[in-house]
C-alpha cells in the first residue's frame, strides 16, 4: 500500500513538474511558441507535400471544422484556453513544426494529440492554417491574444502599453480575452 | 393455477421491465441533451469494439454510445446484450466512461445486468512509437452479463448457458485493469491490450488479451463535404481471448475470437459500427455479431458549465 501511495505521489509530482516546466505562451527568437518550437530538428525541416494546393486548403478547412473548430473557433482565433491559431506564435512556425505539434499535442495544457487522423489529413489542416496568415494588431476580432514575437507580451497590450513587463504575460491574464 | 416457479418468473420479468422502463426516460433525456448541446465534431476514433487504442476522448467532449451483441449459444438460448456508454474527456490525458448493461436471452428473459465505471490515463505526455495507456474499471454486474466486452481467464460460452434467473442472482464486483499499447503508422492503428481482472470476492486474477488493427479506406480528405465516401469508412479486425489465471497462465482451454469490423464515421459526429465475430476454440461462442452507434457532443463540459454561470 505504501509503495502504491509513493508511486501515485511520484506520478502526480512528475505531471506537476511537467506542467510547470514552461509557460505555453512563451516564444523563441522567431516569435514561435516554445511548445511548438521544441520540435526535433528532423521534424522541423519536413516539407508540406500539399503546400499551396487549393484543394488541400479546402480539404483542410473541412477537417478543421470537424476536428479543431470546437475549441479554436470557426475563425481559428481561439476560444478560452485554446490558442488563437492566427498569432505569429503559430503562423511563424515551419510546417514541420506544426505537423509535429499536431501529432504530439500538449496534453498538460489540454491539447490532445491528433496522431489518430492520418498524416495526409494533418498536412491538409496545416495547409489551411498557413493560408489564414497572421492576424494583425488592428484586427478588432483578435482574441486570446498570446505573445508578440520575441517579447512574450500579449499583442493587444503592445499598442497602448509598450512597457508592459515580461512577467505580466506569465500571469493567468496573459491569455485572457481583452479585446 | 400458477406454479411457484411461474410466479417467481413473472416477478423477475416485471422487475426487469421496470428497470428497463427506468432506462428509457434516461436515454430519452440523453438524446434530448444531445440535440441541445449538439456541436459539430468528429473524433479520431478507431473502429474497435473490444480493443482500445491510445486515443482518448477529446477534453470536454461527451460521447453517447449504444452497442449490442448477438451471440449463438450451445446448451441455451441465443442472446442479444445491449449496453450504453457515456464517455467523457476530463482532460487530454484522462477519459472516464460509464456503462449500463442489459441482455435478452431467447426463450428466457430480459434482465438488467449491471453498471461499470472505467478510467483511462495516458502516463506519457508525448506521442511515441508505442503509446501506453493505463486502464482501470470497476464492474458491478451479475453473472448474467453477456456483453463480452472482454474475455479473460477460462471464460467459456457454457458460462452464459446458465438461465437468467440463476445467473442474475449472483452479483460480482470486479476490478479490471489493462495495459493498452498502441501505435499509428501510415494511417494504420495497431493496438495491443493486456488484461488483468480480479473478482473482489477472493477469486484469483484472470488474464486476457485483445489485439486490433484498423485503417480508413482513404487517407487524405476530399475538398468536398461528403458522407458516403471512402475517407469516412474504416476497416479493421480484432482478435481477443483468455490467458488463464494467475495459477494457470495458459492459452490452453481458453476462448479465442477473431472479428473483422467496419465503421462509418459521419462528419456530424455520428458513427455506425458493425463486427461479425467467430469463435476459434471449442468453448467460444460459435458466432457473435456486434453493432452500434455513437454520437459525439463537442464542448459538452464548457456548454454545461455555461448553464450555471
Amino acid at each position: 500500500m505504501k509503495r502504491l501511495l509513493l508511486l501515485t505521489t511520484l506520478l502526480f509530482a512528475s505531471l506537476a513538474a511537467a506542467a510547470g516546466a514552461y509557460h505555453d505562451r512563451d516564444t523563441d527568437s522567431r516569435g514561435v511558441f516554445q511548445v511548438i518550437a521544441k520540435a526535433p530538428a528532423k521534424a522541423r525541416d519536413q516539407k508540406n507535400p500539399y503546400e499551396g494546393q487549393p484543394d488541400a486548403v479546402a480539404a483542410g478547412e473541412k477537417l478543421f471544422r470537424q476536428h479543431c473548430a470546437e475549441c479554436h473557433g470557426e475563425d481559428a482565433q481561439g476560444r478560452g484556453r485554446a490558442a488563437n491559431l492566427r498569432l505569429a506564435g503559430v503562423q511563424n512556425a515551419t510546417p514541420g513544426e506544426l505537423a509535429w505539434f499536431l501529432r504530439s499535442g500538449n496534453l498538460v495544457h489540454g491539447m490532445p494529440p491528433w496522431a489518430g487522423i492520418p498524416e495526409q489529413r494533418r498536412w491538409q489542416i496545416i495547409t489551411y492554417l498557413k493560408s489564414l496568415g497572421i492576424a494583425t494588431n488592428s484586427d478588432a476580432s483578435v482574441r486570446n491574444v498570446g505573445s508578440a514575437p520575441s517579447s512574450g507580451r500579449p499583442l493587444i497590450c503592445l499598442a497602448g502599453h509598450p512597457a508592459v513587463p515580461q512577467p505580466w504575460a506569465r500571469t493567468p491574464f496573459g491569455d485572457s480575452v481583452l479585446a | 393455477m400458477l406454479s411457484v416457479n411461474q410466479i417467481l418468473r413473472s416477478v423477475r420479468l416485471a422487475d426487469a421491465s421496470a428497470r428497463l422502463s427506468f432506462l428509457f426516460p434516461f436515454l430519452l433525456c440523453a438524446a434530448a441533451a444531445a440535440f441541445w448541446f449538439a456541436g459539430r465534431v468528429s473524433a479520431q476514433e478507431t473502429a474497435y469494439f473490444v480493443a482500445y487504442s491510445h486515443h482518448l476522448e477529446e477534453p470536454g467532449n461527451l460521447e453517447i454510445e449504444t452497442y449490442s451483441i448477438y451471440g449463438t449459444q450451445k446448451g441455451g438460448g441465443d442472446f442479444v446484450a445491449p449496453w450504453t456508454e457515456l464517455e467523457y474527456g476530463v482532460t487530454a490525458w484522462w477519459t472516464t466512461e460509464f456503462y449500463i448493461d442489459s441482455q435478452h436471452t431467447f426463450n428466457d428473459s430480459t434482465v438488467f445486468t449491471g453498471t461499470r465505471w472505467e478510467n483511462r490515463f495516458r502516463p506519457l505526455m508525448h506521442e511515441h512509437w508505442i503509446n501506453p495507456v493505463l486502464y482501470a474499471e470497476f464492474e458491478n454486474t451479475t453473472d448474467a452479463d453477456k456483453t463480452l466486452k472482454e474475455v479473460v481467464g477460462f471464460d467459456s460460452q457454457f458460462d452464459a448457458a446458465e438461465p437468467n434467473a440463476t445467473a442474475n442472482r449472483s452479483h460480482t464486483h470486479e476490478l479490471e485493469t489493462k495495459l493498452i499499447l498502441s501505435s499509428d503508422y501510415k494511417g494504420w492503428n495497431f493496438s495491443e491490450n493486456f488484461i488483468g481482472e480480479k473478482n473482489l470476492g477472493h477469486e484469483p486474477w484472470e488474464f486476457g488479451y485483445a489485439l486490433g488493427v484498423d485503417r480508413p479506406l482513404r487517407l487524405a480528405a476530399t475538398p468536398q463535404p461528403c458522407n458516403l465516401c471512402r475517407e469516412n469508412i474504416i476497416l479493421g479486425a480484432e482478435m481477443y481471448g483468455g490467458l488463464g489465471t494467475v495459477k494457470a497462465f495458459t492459452l490452453s482451454g481458453t476462448s479465442r475470437y477473431v472479428a473483422p469490423l467496419v465503421a462509418w464515421q459521419l462528419p456530424n459526429g455520428v458513427t455506425f459500427s458493425l463486427s461479425p465475430g467467430f469463435g476459434l476454440s471449442d468453448n467460444a461462442h460459435r458466432f457473435l455479431l456486434r453493432w452500434g452507434m455513437s454520437y459525439e457532443i463537442g464542448g459538452f463540459g464548457r456548454k454545461l458549465r455555461s448553464l450555471f454561470q
